[in-house]
C-alpha cells in the first residue's frame, strides 16, 4: 500500500513531458497506473492472468525490467514473498527500495533530468 | 388488638389478584414483555446459526492445511528475519578410509554430507535485513556438533545508483550457477562433482564484489571480486596482498511466455602459496605436497527453466549444465615416501570437466531429477618429483525424487552410481530431508 501511495503522489506531482517506467506486479495494478497515468506512464506487469504471482520467480528478464523501473506497484501482504525481494535486491535501483524517508518515486527524475517534451 | 378475620381474608385476596394479574394492570410492562421474547428467539435463532458454523469449521480445521500462512506471516514480524534450516540423512555409503577424486588434489575444507548412516549436516541459522533504504546485511552461522562456522557474513549495497551493486565480507562468489546458492536449494542431496574438485564444495570468499547491471532489455550484469583467497584453490597467507581475482558476465531473458534462460562466463585468478595436499608416489605411498604458483580457471553456465504459460505451480522443468577448464602451474615441493626430505619441482596441470542436470515437476508437490557429472583428470606434470599420474575420467551418474509437502519442507532420495575414484565404482543411497523454519528468504533464478 506503501508502494501503491508513492505512486498516486508520483503520478499527481508529474510534469506532462516524462513518461514514468512503471512495473506492476500484478495485471490489476497495471490497469489501474495505466488509467491513472494515461500516456504520462509506461506500465508493464510482471505476471500475466495465466500465473500464480505468489509461484513465480526472479527471472533475469524481471531483474532487467526492475533496473529501469521508476516505480514498482505490487499488492504486498506477502504475495509477492517469493521473488519481489529478490527482484529489488538484484535490481540495483535505488529508486525501488522501500522505506526511502523522502519519496523515491518523487525524487525519481531530477527536473534537470527530464528530457524535453 | 385482635385482627378482624374477615379483613385479612380481604387483604390476602386483594395480593392474590395482583399476584396473578400483575400485567393485566400496566400496559408498558405488558409491551416490555413482548419485546424481550422477541430478542429472545431472535438470539436463539442465531445462537443455532452460529453454533452450525462453529461445527461445520471445526470439521474443515481437521483436514490438513499447509503453515504457508503461519510461517510467512513472521516475516512481517522480525527484524531481522530469522531463519533456521534443519537438514539431515541417511546415507549408504561403501566403507573406506579416505575419499577424494582420482586425479584431483584434494580441495580440502569440509563437504557436506561425507559421513556414513544416520548424519546431521549443517544446521543453519540465517539473519537477514535490510539495514536501511541504503544497504542490506546477511550472516549465516553454520552449527556442527560442538562447531559453529560463520558461513558468511556481508553486507550489500542497495542504493548506489547507476546499476551498481557492491557486496562485502564473507560470501560465496558469483562465478557458475550453484555457487550461490544453499544446498538446502540444491536440487540433489550433493554439489555436483567438478565443484567438489574445483572448490571442495563451493568458492568463498573474504572480500569485495562489484556487480554492474546494463540498464538493457535483455538481463546484462558483470561483476568483479577481489578477495583474500584462503580457501581452495588458494590457500596460505600472502599478507597484504589479494590472493584471487574473480570476473563474470552473465546473460539472461525471457522466449515467449514459458522459457527463460540465463548464460555465464566467469574467470577466476587464484595465486596459492604454500597449499598443502596429500598425494601419492609412484610406488603408491603417501606423500605431502606444498603449490605456490597460479591456479587460473574459465567456468561457464547454461540455465534453461520451462513452465507453461510461465506458472511453475503445477509442472516446470529445469535443466542446467556447467562446464570448467582449470590450468595450474608454479612449483612443487614434496616429503615423505619417494620424495625424501624433501624435493622441488616445477608444477603444471590442465584439468576440465562438466555436469549437466535436469529437474521436471510432474504434479504438484513431486519432482524427478537425473545429473550426470564428468571430470577430465587431464594433464598433470610434476616435473622430475616422483609423483604418481593417473589417466582416468572420475563420471558420476545420479537420479534423484523429491516430496515437497509446502515450500518450507522437503524429502529426498537420491541414487547414485560414482565412479569418481578409480577402480572403487559405488553404489550411494541418501534419503535426506530439508526442513526451513521461520521467515525463509526467497531463492534466486
Amino acid at each position: 500500500m506503501q508502494v501503491l501511495l508513492f505512486a498516486l503522489l508520483a503520478l499527481l506531482t508529474l510534469p506532462a513531458q516524462a513518461a514514468l517506467n512503471v512495473l506492476a506486479c500484478e495485471p490489476e495494478w497495471a490497469a489501474l497506473v495505466r488509467e491513472l497515468g494515461g500516456d504520462r506512464v509506461a506500465v508493464s506487469s510482471a505476471t500475466t492472468a495465466a500465473q500464480d504471482p505468489h509461484r513465480i520467480e526472479a527471472r533475469p528478464s524481471l531483474i532487467a525490467r526492475a533496473r529501469r523501473a521508476d516505480l514498482v506497484v505490487c499488492t504486498g501482504a506477502e504475495l509477492e514473498a517469493g521473488w519481489l525481494p529478490v527482484l529489488l535486491r538484484e535490481s540495483a535501483n535505488p529508486r525501488i527500495q522501500p522505506g526511502q524517508p523522502d519519496r523515491p518515486a518523487v525524487r525519481a527524475r531530477p527536473p534537470w533530468q527530464r528530457a524535453p517534451a | 388488638m385482635r385482627t378482624h378475620p374477615t379483613r385479612l381474608a380481604c387483604a390476602l385476596a386483594l395480593a392474590g389478584l395482583f399476584e396473578v394479574f400483575p400485567a393485566h394492570a400496566n400496559p408498558e410492562i405488558e409491551a416490555l414483555r413482548a419485546e424481550i421474547a422477541a430478542m429472545k428467539r431472535q438470539y436463539e435463532a442465531r445462537m443455532a446459526e452460529l453454533e452450525a458454523r462453529l461445527k461445520a469449521a471445526e470439521a474443515r480445521s481437521a483436514e490438513p492445511s499447509r503453515p504457508q500462512g503461519a510461517a510467512s506471516a513472521a516475516a512481517g514480524a522480525f527484524n531481522p528475519e530469522v531463519s533456521l534450516i534443519l537438514q539431515g540423512r541417511y546415507a549408504q555409503r561403501d566403507d573406506r578410509e579416505e575419499r577424494g577424486i582420482t586425479g584431483f588434489l584434494p580441495a580440502g575444507g569440509h563437504a557436506h554430507g561425507s559421513q556414513r548412516g544416520f548424519s546431521v549436516d549443517h544446521t543453519e541459522l540465517v539473519l537477514s535485513a535490510s539495514v536501511d533504504p541504503y544497504w542490506r546485511g546477511h550472516a549465516n552461522l553454520a552449527f556442527i556438533d560442538d562447531e559453529v562456522e560463520l558461513e558468511e557474513a556481508w553486507f550489500q549495497s542497495l542504493g548506489l545508483g547507476g546499476g551498481l551493486t557492491l557486496k562485502g565480507g564473507r560470501f560465496y562468489s558469483g562465478l557458475g550457477y550453484v555457487n550461490e546458492q544453499h544446498p538446502h536449494a540444491w536440487d540433489f542431496a550433493d554439489a555436483p562433482l567438478m565443484y567438489q574438485a574445483l572448490f571442495g564444495e563451493r568458492l568463498r570468499h573474504d572480500g569485495l564484489q562489484l556487480r554492474w547491471l546494463a540498464p538493457t532489455e535483455t538481463f546484462l550484469e558483470f561483476g568483479l571480486e577481489a578477495a583474500r583467497g584462503q580457501d581452495f584453490p588458494g590457500g596460505g597467507d600472502r599478507g597484504n596482498q589479494l590472493g584471487t581475482w574473480t570476473a563474470f558476465a552473465k546473460v539472461g531473458g525471457d522466449l515467449g511466455e514459458s522459457h527463460s534462460w540465463r548464460l555465464g562466463l566467469a574467470r577466476l585468478q587464484v595465486r596459492p602459496k604454500d597449499r598443502e595436499a596429500h598425494w601419492h608416489d609412484t610406488a603408491h605411498d603417501e606423500v605431502h605436497t606444498d603449490f605456490s604458483g597460479r591456479s587460473r580457471a574459465w567456468v561457464a553456465d547454461l540455465v534453461w527453466k520451462w513452465a507453461p504459460l510461465g506458472n511453475p505451480r503445477v509442472t516446470h522443468f529445469k535443466f542446467q549444465a556447467e562446464w570448467f577448464r582449470r590450468t595450474e602451474s608454479g612449483e612443487m615441493t614434496c616429503e615423505k615416501g619417494l620424495c625424501g626430505p624433501g624435493g622441488v619441482d616445477r608444477f603444471a596441470a590442465r584439468q576440465s570437466g562438466w555436469y549437466a542436470q535436469g529437474v521436471y515437476q510432474f504434479m504438484p508437490r513431486w519432482r524427478l531429477g537425473a545429473r550426470y557429472d564428468r571430470l577430465d583428470g587431464g594433464r598433470m606434470d610434476f616435473g622430475a618429483l616422483p609423483l604418481e599420474t593417473y589417466d582416468y575420467r572420475p563420471a558420476r551418474a545420479s537420479l534423484m525424487a523429491d516430496w515437497s509437502p509446502s515450500e518450507f519442507s522437503r524429502l529426498r532420495l537420491q541414487y547414485a552410481r560414482d565412479k569418481s575414484m578409480r577402480g572403487q565404482p559405488e553404489d550411494q543411497w541418501t534419503l535426506q530431508y530439508i526442513m526451513s523454519l521461520g521467515s525463509h528468504g526467497a531463492h534466486k533464478f
